[in-house]
């Protein structure tokens, strides 16, 4: 390797290193246990609500992506810019897109509201809504790749053996994006946890409903920042060890 | 019957095919890359549209744009075996079988039938490129199609197993009951498997016979060329045809008008002086080249009449390149007929 | 030439003299800081506004403010803690507490018992910030049971959350009502604790005797008249 790439690879390391290494130097390791005790909702709200958006984020990816590798529209490339919008705009803004939309006075939030009586700011769906609507970009952008990268050539011949569009969907084009699929399940499900801004904005900070794990680190950093340290660990540890893991399973 | 009169454009050239088939024969469709030969089997199979004309299968209408009927792949009885074999990759050898057919045991039945049964639970990945062919063969027959498509079905089978694979195949489009197509362009292949040949060229049939056909009356430099024949087209007046170039050669025909001809290289005689007897051709040429081959030496010589000469390795041993020859060829040895 | 130099030197030696003074303000009272820093006259002043529990944090963490100005003593008694400060936090503003609810007031709420109502969709500061620490005592010592439908990051938030309609309701401060478009529903003061607002000069001030100007100005009739625009009390 060139030096001078060398040199700079290592400043771009060290600049992703050098603040988790900061945050394994805080971390109160002695009253660890304690700290991690008292988060258990905002775990489980994480797990809950992450879990959730990564199959909400899936189900309606899928399709979309398919839609975008597949179809040959007009406007493709608007729908397209208009899919990955959430992957650049600011978290808070999404929230503030959603309080629109679907918050209570929002012109479809209030259909849902006078409709079914269920409003979704406040509640653990608002918050699986926030972080599915930043998760679904990414499961749509990878899985479109993935999608383009199917032969078509295969889903042809199986079309010469009776296979419908459905069939050759289900049994030849899926089945040859999977790593790229679960390419996109990891990465969306870490959008989902890892989100804030949209989840604060939109579904508001209430422990056992709403209160992710990023939500009580923020909220424990203005209280107890040695608290909001090792929850911040939690976080780093299960999102690497999740990482690697599925880059374990994609490149196989 | 089988007809298929299509018109379509495809890749910048214009596909113009007119073709007709039966279930009693083999018929294979060779020609030059980029004739058209893989666009009409994808025509034929339905993955790509006719702009005009008509496909029509024991009367039962495929395709007809005029009437607005396009029957979709799926829904028309073929069996595509496409190029490589195109196995689905992620499917074990008795799953890509069974996947046109209702029941596993049918993919069983045929993979035994072609000498596959060791391979029922292999993944694609593990097959030679004979095996993958014939794999794809029985995923296309177990459905048991009105139509079997082939396209160059030997052409990713190494040469060691060739033999072998074009055996099996010769076979099973023998006992194939419906209309079977295969496009090669390699035409010993096509001797060795159909019934009919035709020629396409550039989108368009240039001929269409037996290999018999094709060999005796070659109608284009390409089918001359494949067939390994001298040919020659010119005007004819009582037999002697004369060449754009001014060249003149005799036939025994009384043949008047436009004419094509032919002359087996091996009804070429080459002298070191010239030679008695009665040869109605006979002119001094030039030796531009010696290509050997395993049984016979082709000879490539210029002169009246450019032609070439198969002789013994032991005759042309007489010879070197640049070297001035007598060249002989009798008239009855030149099959002329119309252009 | 020479005099371009001179200018060019003049110039750079006055930027570097006026140097502003970096005021930290509390969010609940970002606009008011900013009336202050400009009628403040004896020098220029930026304001840097954040949470009064953040501006504790950047003061530990070195951030180069001259003075901070937090909500609530619990925040105050820190920077004293920390041994920061120059001299000893002062008081110079107050504010209580008040309902904020869609404009007219749908729901007829008239006092902070009515919150109780578990129809209704109630927002509150989270207890992490000055606001949210005064409501919680304030109900506690009410005695009313409010369920909140969220803890928010901020009083403002709260506001907005009224503001947008995702709300019924919610406890902001009294300051906060005229800034919405949101109504007010008093809470009287016999209920409603009072929220300080505390000044301190930094003892790590470049510029200490601007600093403690700042302070000192803070107490004057004008600013008092200036921060009662704002509906702070003294």
């Amino acid at each position: 390797m060139p030096l001078r790439l060398g040199v700079l690879a290592g400043i771009g390391l060290a600049l992703l290193v050098v603040p988790i290494a900061g945050l394994l130097i805080r971390v109160p390791w002695s009253g660890l246990g304690g700290d991690l005790a008292g988060s258990g909702d905002a775990v489980r709200v994480s797990i809950v609500v992450s879990v959730l958006a990564t199959t909400v984020a899936v189900g309606l990816g899928v399709p979309l992506a398919w839609l975008l590798a597949r179809g040959s529209f007009r406007g493709q490339a608007l729908l397209r810019a208009t899919v990955l919008l959430p992957i650049v705009l600011p978290a808070v803004v999404s929230g503030v897109a959603l309080l629109a939309s679907l918050g209570r006075s929002g012109p479809i939030g209030g259909l849902i509201d006078d409709l079914f009586g269920i409003t979704l700011p406040f509640t653990t769906a608002g918050a699986v809504l926030a972080a599915s609507f930043v998760a679904l970009p990414f499961v749509t952008l990878v899985a479109e790749a993935g999608f383009r990268a199917v032969d078509r050539n295969l889903e042809e011949v199986a079309a010469t053996l009776g296979a419908g569009p459905w069939r050759r969907f289900r049994r030849i084009a899926l089945p040859q994006a999977v790593p790229a699929l679960a390419a996109g399940v990891v990465l969306g499900w870490a959008r989902a946890l890892g989100e804030f801004g949209a989840t604060v904005t939109f579904a508001g900070n209430l422990s056992g409903r709403t209160q992710t794990l990023p939500l009580a680190i923020f909220f424990e950093l203005e209280r107890d920042p040695e608290a909001a340290f090792s929850l911040s660990l939690v976080l780093v540890v299960v999102s690497l060890l999740v990482l690697t893991a599925a880059r374990r399973a994609w490149v196989r | 019957m089988l007809t298929c009169h299509a018109s379509a454009a495809r890749n910048g050239f214009r596909l113009e095919v007119d073709l007709e088939a039966a279930t009693d024969e083999i018929v294979a469709v060779v020609g030059p890359n980029g004739a058209g030969k893989s666009s009409l089997l994808r025509i034929l199979a339905g993955l790509d549209p006719v702009e005009a004309g008509q496909i029509v299968v024991d009367g039962d209408v495929w395709e007809d744009p005029a009437a607005s009927i396009r029957r979709l792949p799926e829904e028309r009885s073929v069996g595509y075996v496409p190029q490589a074999g195109l196995l689905f990759p992620h499917l074990s050898v008795r799953e890509n079988v069974a996947f046109g057919c209702a029941e596993e045991e049918e993919a069983d039945v045929w993979l035994g039938r072609l000498g596959l049964e060791d391979l029922i639970d292999a993944r694609p990945s593990e097959l030679s490129g004979g095996q993958a062919q014939l794999v794809a063969l029985a995923r296309a027959q177990v459905r048991r199609p009105a139509l079997l498509l082939l396209d160059e079905p030997l052409a990713s089978v190494d040469a060691a197993n060739r033999a072998a694979v074009r055996r099996v195949l010769r076979r099973e489009l023998h006992d194939s009951p419906g209309y079977r197509i295969l496009v090669t362009h390699d035409p010993l292949e096509a001797a060795a498997l159909a019934d009919r040949i035709v020629v396409l060229d550039n989108g368009r049939v240039t001929q269409d016979g037996t290999i018999d056909d094709l060999r005796t009356h070659p109608r284009s430099t390409y089918v001359a060329e494949l067939v390994g024949m001298n040919f020659f087209s010119g005007e004819a007046s009582g037999g002697t045809i004369t060449l754009p170039d001014g060249g003149v050669i005799v036939s025994a025909s009384t043949l008047n008008g436009a004419a094509l001809a032919s002359v087996h290289p091996r009804a070429v005689s080459l002298y070191l002086s010239r030679p008695t007897g009665s040869p109605r051709n006979v002119w001094l040429g030039h030796i531009a080249s010696i290509e050997p081959s395993l049984e016979q030496v082709r000879v490539h010589v210029t002169g009246q009449v450019d032609l070439v000469a198969e002789v013994t390795h032991g005759g042309a041993a007489a010879f070197s390149e640049g070297d001035d020859v007598w060249v002989a060829v009798k008239a009855s040895e030149v099959l002329a007929y119309p252009r | 030439m020479r005099r371009l130099l001179l200018s060019l030197v003049v110039v750079l030696a006055g930027w570097g003299g006026e140097a502003p003074i970096i005021v930290g303000g509390a969010s609940s009272m970002a606009e008011a800081a900013d009336e202050l820093a400009s009628d403040f006259g004896q020098g220029p002043v930026e304001v840097s506004v954040a949470g009064s529990q953040i501006l504790v944090s950047q003061v530990r963490e070195g951030a180069p403010l001259d003075v901070v100005l937090t909500a609530d003593e619990a925040t105050a008694s820190e920077l004293v803690r920390l041994q920061v400060l120059a001299t000893d936090p002062i008081v110079f503003a107050t504010n209580r507490l008040a309902i904020a609810v869609a404009p007219g007031n749908p729901h007829a709420i008239s006092g902070i018992e009515d919150l109780a109502n578990p129809d209704l969709t109630v927002v509150l500061a989270a207890p992490q910030v000055p606001a949210g620490r005064y409501t919680a005592e304030m109900l506690e010592a009410a005695g009313v049971a409010v369920t909140p439908s969220s803890l928010e990051p901020s009083v403002r938030s709260v506001l907005a959350k009224v503001q947008l309609g995702e709300a019924d309701a919610g406890i902001v401060y009294r300051t906060d009502i005229s800034r919405g478009d949101v109504a007010g529903v008093e809470i009287p003061d016999t209920v409603s604790p009072v929220a300080e607002y505390y000044a301190a000069a930094l003892a790590t001030s470049a510029q200490p005797e601007t600093a403690a100007a700042f302070v000192a100005f803070l107490t004057t009739p004008a600013a008092r008249a200036l921060l009662a625009e704002f509906g702070f009390s003294p």
